[in-house]
């Protein structure tokens, strides 16, 4: 059945590979295109779960927004994500927040989330400060960013 | 050249490109980044700096448009068609290379100027024309610090010159003056124009006329600018005096034939600019120059072009002294003052011209086959600049209605940017290197000075 579902043309094993590389832009893109294929991707959970241990921070992000797409009942991904939030490199924390954010209100656990995601107000960088303030207003509800950040998103 | 493309959503491959299939959650934009990588092949992407950075592209495209903005409030005209000439100025601005305030003619080579001709150049240099009349509409439009740039380039160049030898007809943006042309003869060219030519054989010609272009650009930026330095002007009186001694050389005229040497007049034109704007700004600032003689020889010039470049019969001003042929390029008698718009041998050679070389009020350069030719086979596309510059003729001798139907018209040859190639085709197609400063910088001076003679209020 798996060899049915692919991304780009790609199936799931082959993508599954890709987790393998050598090259951590190969990894992020093993793992982004299993997100993007979802539950019907079941076969690489474990594969996507290693991931979560992979040495680069961005590649361990990626790996956790795919396999919430992909095991969407899972709160290793939150957990995950929540503990880039505090990473070194300023764009590891916000893409780590714009990932939170991506999940949405109803993800099981996702409430973990909101006091980090509130105490990054306060972070020297301005792009982590606005992708934790738009994570914010996703999931509080509200749906849109605050009209402050309105002109970062047209 | 490498170039990379920086996506926040992981792009893989597909066939010969890239792709990335995503979901953008309301209100939210994702942004793309193609930039170049450095010759050593470090690439920043791969420290994750720009990976991840959405905001990066977010903020480059606020900064890139805060920037253009910025610029363009430089910018004075307030008169009609304001978007078509601050785009013209955009394209000026666009074609200008930053670290030596160089010119491009237009930004690519081998678009031809009939489909399947062979008439393929490369425009990728700094004519001195080009760039003079360039200078003059960044100047009309109240952008100095443009024509600063340009002017100390410029300065560069007739330094050099003032050593021996005349100027170059064309430069390298860097400054370099070797231009050696060559054949591609593995490239089929644009929908099979062939050859495709890289480099500029033209470099080499005798062209009398960039004297004129850039003498008026020294005095408009001297007028509108900076006063002309002194050792400057020294470098300038050598180039001068050149020109004084050599104005009755036959040369190879503004359309860079390619069929032999002529006495043309538009060179003559030029020259008499040359002298006439050197003797004006002497007086102007006071500066020496040996006024008698300069004077002496402009008005020679001025003879010579109303005895041996008019055609009594046919009242026109001729291409070159011995042809009775027209050449649009005598449109800019009035506009370069060197005779009135309403002078009757003026009002002829309208007449004569958009009688022989306007097709449904698009201008043809020359005709192929009369006149001087350009050595080469095929025909071509009519002149956008040329068309520009009947425009302004015709509003300089009070023919503004006129003017404004050409000029409207030709608005709407523009794509849907607002671009224009060098030449249009007998189908409203663009011909020719694209976008080409020549047709922007003669839109921006039609519109200016068509706008003045409509009068206040559209």
């Amino acid at each position: 059945m798996s060899a049915q579902v692919a991304y780009l043309g790609t199936t799931v094993p082959d993508w599954v590979r890709e987790l393998s590389s050598s090259d951590p832009l190969q990894r992020r893109l093993g793992a982004y295109a299993l997100g993007e294929i979802g539950p019907a991707a079941t076969e690489a959970m474990s594969d996507l779960a290693a991931a979560l241990q992979d040495p680069v921070a961005f590649v361990r992000v990626w790996a956790a927004a795919a396999l919430a797409r992909v095991a969407p009942s899972g709160g290793e991904s939150v957990t995950v994500l929540i503990a880039e939030l505090g990473n070194e490199l300023a764009f590891v924390r916000s893409l780590a927040a714009w990932h939170l954010g991506r999940l949405g209100p109803a993800f099981p656990g996702i409430e973990q989330a909101l006091i980090p995601l509130r105490q990054l107000a306060g972070d020297k960088d301005p792009s982590v400060r606005v992708e934790a303030a738009l994570a914010l207003g996703m999931l509080e509800g509200k749906g849109a960013p605050p009209p402050e950040l309105k002109s970062l998103c047209t | 050249m490498k170039v990379s493309l920086v996506s926040r959503f992981p792009l893989g491959r597909q066939g010969d490109g890239v792709a990335a299939e995503f979901v953008l959650n309301p209100g939210e934009t994702t942004t793309f980044i193609l930039r170049q990588v450095e010759e050593d092949g470090h690439d920043s992407v791969h420290d994750g700096v720009l990976l991840e950075a959405r905001l990066v592209g977010t903020e480059a495209l606020t900064q890139t448009l805060a920037f253009w903005r910025q610029w363009l409030r430089k910018c004075n005209y307030s008169g009609r068609w304001r978007e078509m000439v601050h785009r013209s100025a955009l394209v000026l601005k666009l074609l200008t290379f930053a670290p030596t305030g160089a010119i491009v003619a237009a930004p690519t080579c081998g678009l031809p100027e009939e489909i399947g001709g062979v008439r393929n150049w490369d425009y990728r240099y700094t004519w001195v024309r080009d760039a003079a009349f360039t200078n003059y509409a960044f100047l009309r439009l109240g952008l100095t610090s443009e024509a600063e740039q340009f002017m100390a380039w410029l300065e560069q160049r007739a330094v050099e010159g003032a050593r021996g030898d005349p100027l170059q007809t064309m430069y390298r943006i860097d400054g370099g003056h070797e231009l050696p042309e060559e054949v591609l003869g593995h490239l089929d060219g644009y929908r099979g124009s062939r050859p495709v030519r890289v480099g500029n054989a033209a470099s080499e010609q005798l062209q009398l006329d960039i004297y004129g272009e850039l003498m008026d650009a020294v005095y408009l930026y001297d007028k509108y600018g900076t006063p002309t330095a002194y050792d400057f002007w020294c470098h300038l009186r050598k180039m001068l005096d050149w020109v004084a001694n050599n104005w009755e050389r036959a040369d190879d005229g503004i359309w860079e034939v390619r069929g032999g040497q002529q006495q043309f007049v538009y060179s003559k034109v030029q020259c008499w600019v040359a002298l006439d704007r050197a003797i004006r700004l002497a007086n102007k600032r006071s500066l020496p120059l040996d006024r008698t003689r300069l004077a002496a020889e402009r008005d020679r010039i001025y003879e010579a072009i109303m005895t041996r470049g008019w055609d009594t019969e046919r009242q026109t001003f001729v291409q070159h002294f011995a042809t009775d042929a027209v050449d649009a390029s005598n449109l800019i008698m009035p506009l370069v003052f060197f005779l009135s718009p309403t002078d009757p041998r003026m009002r002829g050679t309208l007449d004569r011209t958009m009688a022989e070389l306007v097709s449904d009020s698009l201008v043809h350069r020359y005709e192929i086959g009369r006149g001087a030719g350009d050595g080469l086979t095929g025909s071509e596309g009519t002149f956008n600049m040329c068309t520009f510059w009947l425009v302004e003729a015709l509003a300089r001798a009070g023919r503004a209605e006129e003017a404004r139907f050409i000029f409207e018209k030709m608005l709407t040859y523009a794509n849907h940017l607002g671009l224009y190639a060098e030449e249009t085709g007998p189908r409203g197609e663009a011909l020719g290197n694209f976008p080409q400063a020549f047709t922007h910088i003669g839109l921006i001076s039609a519109a200016f000075n068509l706008d003045r003679r409509l009068g206040v209020g559209p």
